[in-house]
Order: structure tokens, then C-alpha cells, then sequence
């Protein structure tokens, strides 16, 4: 594996180095670097990502460097090796989520969408959906602070043409 | 606006796309932002067991009334689970006619209620261009029309579906050129016929077949086969011609009729097999690239099965022997080949015995492969220890001669 290194930076001016697999991980990042825009000594600007969130970021690109791409090279490996594996990502995952607040999650997914790293716009959606699961509208209102702008005819209109969701 | 609900459109039907459906839709009543969020996701899930009639009629009427305007451009996923017998099967038609009308993915089926052989499968579906996965589970009517063509499909699973006639399977078949996944299962068929595979593309394959069943025989040639599985409880004596598939990689047999020599010949390319047959083989082939046996020892000839096998397998890395759920066979004898197969003395490392009883029998098997296998790296017995004597048997077994300095000795007891 080549251990390139590039340097990523983030909009207050943070810089990161990063080795060029894990930074694949990003269709932006990995297409820049295909049509050789990356200039070894320069860092790449990335304008819509602060310096906590691209740490964050390039924290998730480390741990799944070598997933996704190499599994020709794991043929060999067990099923049960292969399981053991998938849980500690998962573990590792379930870890780096439970470990931040709501708000954070909210950048982290834009930084993950303008980066365009499709597993970890996934990881966050999921873990966000869990915070919507098995709770009462007014519950999930109350935990993403949303407003609820439906007059009481309005709303009770929506709730009678879904009937079927709220049966 | 909240932080969530600043969120693009398409982050947001991302983030409902994760929950089931019916949670999704009960977020239309968060507020105007979410109000028509839910009718753009990509993937629909109906789900109807064990509800009242008026359930039944309220999601009825909830996709009478929204399937047809749902926005999303393209429904990636439809799947459809229904016990319940409160719904007309024409209704269940329309709403897999309109899934199938937006560039449908991946469709599936699981129909458990009256009545019986519906007839929910509009023929739009067998001539669905986009359609990739197509999985039917329960007595639902398949009736292939002539004339159509799914070429996207590389998934197809029946499940104890209603053939509408003998030859709607091959007619099926034949109709997708890209098909890579097949799996038929045939409990509750009553009347199967000829079961005739026969799909170049083909690298898929698991087939079930019930003892109830009537049927004829079994037809398959896949020569790109890559993954293979047959189940076949029927006794009686049936044929069972099948091609050559030079690409196997894995096989899973479990067979008890006796015309196997064309099934065995077959298969001999594979690298990895698990097996159970009642009958031996009589030709003598060559498993030249099988590293990986695991056999059932639960039949009157398996050790017989076992040495053909050996015999033919001069690779073989990996041993296994076991008792396979439902078999109750037992070994009657065992003939010791006068001359030690070749895998044993260059290439097996590993054996592997569950559920060891320690008879006299399976104690020459295992002392016989102990003694010869020079380049055994483990070998591990697994015994239930409510039925023998651990003690007895360790000794028996740690103290006979090994022909691999080397090998390690390991016994786990079960209980």
C-alpha cells in the first residue's frame, strides 16, 4: 500500500496530514487526486469543514482505510474471521458515534456529504435514525427541537389520511 | 428553522430511508418541513401479520391512496409481507403493478394468507427492465407469460411458490439473461415435474426439494456456476443429469437417491464441500482442487464415501467430519485402505471430529488417520460428554501413534 501523504485544511486554518488511502475515502478528495490537482507540498482547502469536524473526519477514514476496496485480498479469510472483523468495526463505530452530541452529528454529516464519503454519510443518517425510532412524534420533536408549525386541524388531518402509521 | 430541518431534502429522506416505513410516514406530522418528506424514499416495506380487519382496510386504503402519487423517481426497494387474508388479491396487484411501474429494483414477496394461489404478479413484472431482484415466498401464482424478457435480474428466490404449469419455471428462466443468484425452494409444491436449470450465467445455485414432493427428475446445466446447493429428500429412485461445472468453488450436498454418478462427476472442480449421501459413487473421480471436506457420517456407507472420497481428493488441506440435524444413519463398517491415500501422507493439516462417540468403529477412523497423516498440523475431537467416557477416550486416542510429530492433540467436550 502506498503510504502517500497529503495535507488537508480546514476552513479556520487547521492542517492535517492524512496518508492518500484514507483520504480516498472521499469521492472528492479521491477525484482530485485522479486528475492530479494535488500539489505534493500545498494542502487541499477544504472551505466548508472546521478543523474539530475534519479531525473528526479523517478519525473515521483511518479506522476503514483498508475495507471497501480490498476485499480480493481478504478471499482467503473465514467467515467467522470476516464477522469478527465487521464487529469490531461496528463496536468501533457505535463507539465514535455514542461519543458525540446531536450537533455534532449535523456537521459531521455535511462534512461527510460536501466531502461525498457515501459509508459515513450512512453511519451518521443510521445514528440519527435511531434517535427517531421508537419514539412519539412529540418526543422526536422535542429532541431535534422541531417546531410544530400544523394547526390542531392541520395536524389532525395528516394523522387521519397516514392512519396507517399511527395505528 | 432546527438544525435538523435545515437539512437538504435528500439528507433528510437519507436519514428516514434508514427507519421502516410506517415510522417514516408517522414523521409527516413532525411539522410542514416533514410533511411530504417520507413519499420520496427509495425503499417501501408493507408489512401486514396478524392485524384486524380494519388494520388491513387502513393500509389499503393508504395505498390506494399514496402508491400512486409517491414522488420518488425511482423505487429502488418494494417489499410486501402479508399474513393476513382481509386484503383482495386484485389490490394487491394494483400496488405491485404501480411499485413495478417506477423502474422497481429489487422486489419482494411474502403472501401467508387466504387465498390460496393469488394471482398478485401483474405481467408487467416479467417484462420489468429495471428489475434486478425478484425474491416470491408463499403459495402465489406464477403464470409466465409468453413474449417478455427481464433482462436487469441477477437475484431470483421462489419460495413454495404455485407454478402455474410444468414448463413456467424453464419459461422463467429462460427469459433472464443475466441471472447470477437462484434459489428455488419447493416445500408445498405438490407437483414439481421435471425441475430444469439451465442458465449460462448462472453462479448461484441452492435448490430444496421437500420428500413430499412428486416429482421427476432434475436437469441442471450452469457451467459458471461458482456456489451449489442441493437438498433432495425424495427416496425414490429419480435422474438427476447434471452438467459439468468447471468453476465450482463451493458445494453443499445432501442427497438420499442413488443416481449420483453424473452429480458427482460434475461437482469435481469444487474447492469446499460439505456432503451427505446415502449412495456411493462408483466412478472413480478426481477432486483435484478440494482442500476443504466436510462429511456427514450419519449413513450405513459414509466410511466407504470417505475413503472413495480420500482416494480422489490427493489435495485435500482440511477434514471434517459430523452429524448433520434430522440424519440417524450409522456407520456400519470400516474397510481400512490397503494403500493410505495420497492426501493423508502430503497434504492434510487439519481433522476435525463433532460429535465423536468413541465407538470402535469411529475410533479406527480416527486412530487409522492419526497414524498416517504426516503432515497434520491439529486434529480436534468434539464429544458429548453425556454419552462417553472422556477419560477413556483421550487415552485411547493421545496415546495411539501419530504419524506427525508436530500435530496437536485437542478435545472438547460438549454437553
Amino acid at each position: 500500500m502506498s503510504s502517500n501523504m497529503i495535507m488537508l485544511k480546514s476552513s479556520d486554518g487547521a492542517s492535517f496530514e492524512i496518508e492518500e488511502a484514507a483520504a480516498r475515502k472521499s469521492k472528492i478528495i479521491a477525484n482530485m487526486i485522479e486528475v492530479e490537482c494535488v500539489d505534493e507540498d500545498k494542502a487541499i482547502p477544504l472551505q466548508n469543514v472546521t478543523g474539530n469536524i475534519l479531525a473528526l473526519v479523517i478519525e473515521y477514514c483511518n479506522k476503514h482505510i483498508v475495507d471497501d476496496d480490498d476485499d480480493v485480498a481478504t478471499e482467503e479469510a473465514s467467515e467467522e474471521e470476516e464477522e469478527a472483523k465487521k464487529k469490531k468495526v461496528d463496536d468501533w463505530e457505535a463507539e465514535f458515534m455514542n461519543s458525540m452530541s446531536l450537533e455534532t452529528m449535523f456537521e459531521l454529516l455535511l462534512a461527510a456529504n460536501y466531502l461525498n464519503i457515501k459509508s459515513l454519510i450512512d453511519l451518521v443518517c443510521q445514528t440519527i435514525a435511531n434517535n427517531i425510532k421508537d419514539k412519539t412524534p412529540e418526543e422526536v420533536r422535542k429532541i431535534f427541537s422541531i417546531e410544530n408549525d400544523f394547526t390542531p386541524e392541520e395536524e389532525e388531518e395528516i394523522r387521519k389520511e397516514n392512519a396507517w402509521a399511527f395505528g | 428553522m432546527d438544525r435538523i430541518s435545515g437539512l437538504s431534502d435528500d439528507l433528510l429522506v437519507k436519514i428516514l430511508s434508514f427507519l421502516p416505513t410506517k415510522v417514516a410516514v408517522s414523521t409527516s406530522v413532525l411539522s410542514k418541513r416533514w410533511d411530504c418528506l417520507w413519499m420520496w424514499l427509495p425503499k417501501l416495506e408493507f408489512i401486514s401479520l396478524h392485524c384486524s380487519q380494519s388494520q388491513c382496510e387502513t393500509l389499503r386504503g393508504f395505498l390506494e391512496r399514496n402508491l400512486p402519487l409517491h414522488r420518488a423517481p425511482a423505487i429502488e426497494s418494494f417489499r410486501l409481507n402479508i399474513a393476513d387474508s382481509h386484503f383482495n388479491p386484485e389490490d394487491i396487484k394494483m400496488w405491485v403493478l404501480v411499485a413495478v411501474s417506477r423502474y422497481l429494483c429489487d422486489l419482494e414477496i411474502t403472501y401467508g394468507a387466504y387465498p390460496f394461489k393469488p394471482n398478485i404478479l401483474p405481467s408487467s413484472l416479467y417484462s420489468c427492465q429495471s428489475l434486478v431482484t425478484l425474491k416470491l415466498d408463499g403459495k402465489i401464482l406464477l403464470d409466465v407469460p409468453r413474449m417478455v424478457s427481464l433482462s436487469s435480474l441477477k437475484t431470483l428466490q421462489l419460495r413454495q411458490v404455485e407454478y402455474s404449469d410444468e414448463e413456467s419455471l424453464m419459461r422463467l428462466l429462460s427469459i433472464c439473461p443475466l441471472l447470477e443468484n437462484l434459489l428455488l425452494d419447493f416445500r408445498e409444491v405438490v407437483k414439481m415435474g421435471m425441475i430444469i436449470v439451465m442458465v449460462p450465467s448462472l453462479q448461484s445455485l441452492s435448490i430444496y426439494i421437500p420428500y413430499d414432493g412428486s416429482f421427476e427428475g432434475l436437469v441442471i446445466d450452469t457451467p459458471s456456476l461458482k456456489y451449489f446447493k442441493l437438498e433432495d429428500n425424495i427416496a425414490e429412485p429419480h435422474s438427476c443429469l447434471v452438467e459439468n461445472m468447471p468453476k465450482l468453488v463451493e458445494a453443499y450436498v445432501d442427497v438420499i437417491f442413488t443416481d449420483i454418478e453424473s452429480l458427482f462427476g460434475s461437482i469435481s472442480s469444487v474447492k469446499r464441500l460439505t456432503l451427505y449421501s446415502e449412495a456411493v459413487y462408483v466412478g472413480e473421480f478426481v477432486f483435484d482442487k478440494l482442500e476443504y471436506l466436510k462429511l456427514c457420517i450419519c449413513t450405513d456407507y459414509a466410511s466407504n464415501l470417505l475413503v472413495k472420497l480420500l482416494q480422489g481428493s490427493p489435495n485435500l488441506r482440511e477434514l471434517v467430519l459430523f452429524e448433520m440435524d434430522n440424519k440417524y444413519g450409522d456407520m456400519v463398517c470400516w474397510n481400512q485402505p490397503s494403500i493410505v491415500p495420497e492426501c493423508i501422507v502430503s497434504s492434510l493439516q487439519t481433522f476435525e471430529w463433532l460429535g465423536y462417540l468413541g465407538r470402535p468403529l469411529e475410533r479406527d477412523i480416527a486412530v487409522y488417520i492419526l497414524k498416517n497423516a504426516c503432515c497434520l498440523k491439529t486434529a480436534t475431537i468434539t464429544s458429548d460428554d453425556s454419552y462417553i467416557q472422556p477419560l477413556q477416550m483421550i487415552k485411547e486416542l493421545s496415546l495411539s501413534s501419530r504419524a506427525s510429530t508436530s500435530c496437536q492433540l485437542i478435545f472438547i467436550e460438549e454437553s
